[in-house]
């Protein structure tokens, strides 16, 4: 990939993220402005679950084992039903959901800043230093991540801080190789070289002049990544390689109900309804965010 | 030109494999001793020992690596310590079920996924394109773990119709296929979809109807067989995305592949086992899409001409 950014990525036709934006969002499809409602419901329930059900996530009732919901026949004291230890689902999905989502925003925030100042160095650098670290970008591209994530979990065995530290790897490539060609685009533009001119080290010129101008990619990007990186959480915490309990994630719950299938569907499907939904509803904004900062993309994407 | 655009990808190909090598190599000297890794958990120290001196661990870290390459290439890559059969052995009788599990989700993929596309981009800001639009989205963004065990709960357990774990016959296959391929299938609709719309605007679509070329024959001769030579480019994608969904249907359906295997083998940190199935998978990844490139640069002379990288 050593081409130099097409049309697409030109800083000059990102615009800044901000009031423009929200303006913008009334005019948005209705898909994505529920998009919008359900991930402010999600951020709602992360914060404030806890008043919506008396049991601790933990706290086991063993006289009431795999409880229907409310909605399928179920006492009003388990408003989603129960699982094989008769724990309160609604306390566990509340609690899950907590830690998918803080998984998933430490992931995917790791990967940007690692992958965004690996591209500028890579810019920056030219020469043999861009090359490795290009070299990096090919291989990680080359590879299913989760195969990557697997085998760093076997060789290293499971720790919360390991598996943290995996999800952030998880599409640094992406952002190495878009900061790199904006970055490189960027310098060889006239207001780059009139910065320089005037005196700016290289420091000031990529953090006041050219990061503000690749926000706006970047952004999208994170919007785009979120949901693969909780699509990878869950998917390895549910195969049981990835959060353990005592601590429980989305992916956990749901694993754990697949041996109750016939008796219990519930525990495996409310967790499933909840991801998907959440990463449904990220990827129609990420989507719709991609084209409204770059209107070129509009017509030419697949 | 067209030799050194093979020349090319194949030296890509080749520095792409030594570098999941050095990886595989890398990472597991970080965790220590590596024979301590490679046996089980309470192998006694002398035994410890003893292969430490036999394998050459206290050797140089740089006639080490040599000796990794050597014993990778002769085809030597250790045993897995569970049932104590050479990893070769064990990976190789995984691999029937794996191929026929990806390949009839694969073609379940193109066919479903090319046909979409087909009439939506017929049927442009149609309901037909909406619905296959909406489909593509659904199908990226449902985890697969989630739509198999909506699956079980629909037709093996409701409906009764379909065996809900193991393989043998044909109803075996349908839902682990089905779970299989549908992100794949989105991927195929979306991209069949933009590829027709660009093709149906092209002047000898209109040379063609002037002629009076039926609309049948129009689209699927005329059309269709240019429209379908970026695909080939999703055929190397896909392969990813199979791997990876491979790895957790499996696990969802009880399927003896290679994906389950790498899922156990992780979690009873079989070590020799995971280093064998990463390495065999990234080669096929190389492989493939290396094929894949070559492949386009043929179907599409526009690529050759304007050269390697």
């Amino acid at each position: 990939m050593s081409d130099i950014p097409t049309k697409g990525t030109q800083p000059a036709q990102a615009k800044p993220p901000g009031f423009a934006l929200l303006r913008s969002l009334r005019r948005a499809p209705a898909m994505v402005q529920i998009g919008f409602a359900f991930l402010a419901l999600v951020v709602l329930l992360c914060l404030v679950g806890d008043l919506l059900t008396p049991h601790g996530y933990t706290d086991t009732n063993l006289l009431n084992r795999l409880e229907a919901p409310v909605f399928m026949g179920g006492s009003s004291e388990f408003l989603l039903g129960t699982d094989r230890l008769g724990r309160d689902l609604l306390a566990r999905l509340i609690f899950a959901l907590r830690v998918s989502v803080v998984i998933a925003i430490l992931g995917t925030l790791i990967g940007a800043v690692l992958g965004t100042l690996l591209g500028f160095l890579a810019a920056h650098a030219r020469g043999w230093g861009e090359e490795a670290i290009m070299l990096m970008v090919d291989f990680q591209a080359s590879m299913p991540f989760i195969i990557i994530a697997l085998c760093l979990l076997a060789f290293f065995g499971n720790s919360l801080t390991l598996f943290i530290l995996i999800m952030g790897l998880n599409g640094w490539e992406i952002y190495a190789r878009l900061t790199r060609g904006v970055v490189l685009s960027a310098k060889a533009q006239p207001y780059t070289q009139a910065v320089v001119a005037l005196g700016a080290n290289p420091l000031r010129l990529y953090a006041r002049h050219v990061l503000p101008n690749v926000a706006g990619i970047l952004i999208v990007q994170f919007t785009l990544n979120f949901p693969l990186t909780i699509l990878l959480e869950t998917a390895l915490s549910f195969l049981g390689l990835g959060i353990q309990p005592p601590l429980t994630s989305l992916g956990v719950i749901l694993g754990e109900g697949r041996d109750y299938l016939i008796n219990a569907p519930w525990i495996s499907v409310s967790p499933g309804v909840l991801i998907f939904l959440t990463t449904l509803s990220m990827s129609l904004i990420g989507d719709w965010l991609r084209d409204e900062m770059d209107p070129t993309l509009k017509r030419s994407r697949a | 030109m067209n030799g050194r655009y093979v020349v090319t990808k194949l030296l890509r190909a080749l520095i792409t494999m030594w570098m999941v090598l050095t990886f595989v190599f890398v990472v597991l000297r970080m965790t220590g001793n590596p024979v301590e890794a490679l046996l089980p958990p309470d192998t006694p120290q002398d035994v410890i020992d003893y292969y430490s001196e036999q394998y050459g661990f206290d050797d140089p870290i740089v006639v080490q690596y040599g000796r990794y390459f050597a014993s990778i290439l002769s085809g030597d890559l250790g045993f897995s310590y569970l049932d104590g059969r050479p990893v070769q052995e064990v990976i190789l009788e995984r691999v029937p079920a794996t191929l026929r599990l990806g390949l009839t989700a694969l073609g379940f993929a193109v066919l479903i996924g090319v046909s979409l596309g087909i009439v939506a981009a017929l049927n442009r800001n149609r309901l037909a394109d909406r619905a296959t639009m909406a489909f593509a989205v659904f199908g990226f963004a449902i985890p697969n773990f989630f739509f198999g065990i909506l699956l079980i709960l629909l037709f093996s357990l409701q409906l009764r119709w379909l065996p809900s774990s193991g393989h043998g016959t044909v109803a075996h296959i349908i839902m682990p296929a089905a779970t299989l391929g549908l992100a794949v299938a989105g991927t195929f609709a979306r991209f069949t979809r933009s590829s027709m719309l660009e093709v149906l605007n092209r002047p000898y679509m209109k040379a063609a109807q002037a002629k009076g070329v039926p609309y049948a024959r129009r689209i699927l001769r005329h059309a269709l067989p240019n429209a379908a030579i970026p695909l080939v480019t999703i055929l190397g994608f896909s392969l990813g995305s199979l791997i990876a969904g491979s790895i957790v249907t499996e696990t969802v359906f009880a399927w003896p592949g290679v994906g389950r295997l790498l899922v156990g083998s992780v979690g009873s940190r079989d070590l020799a086992v995971v280093q064998a199935l990463v390495i065999m998978i990234a080669f096929t990844m190389v492989m493939v899409n290396m094929v894949v490139d070559i492949l386009y640069s043929v179907l599409d002379p526009r690529i050759r001409l304007t050269g390697g990288s």
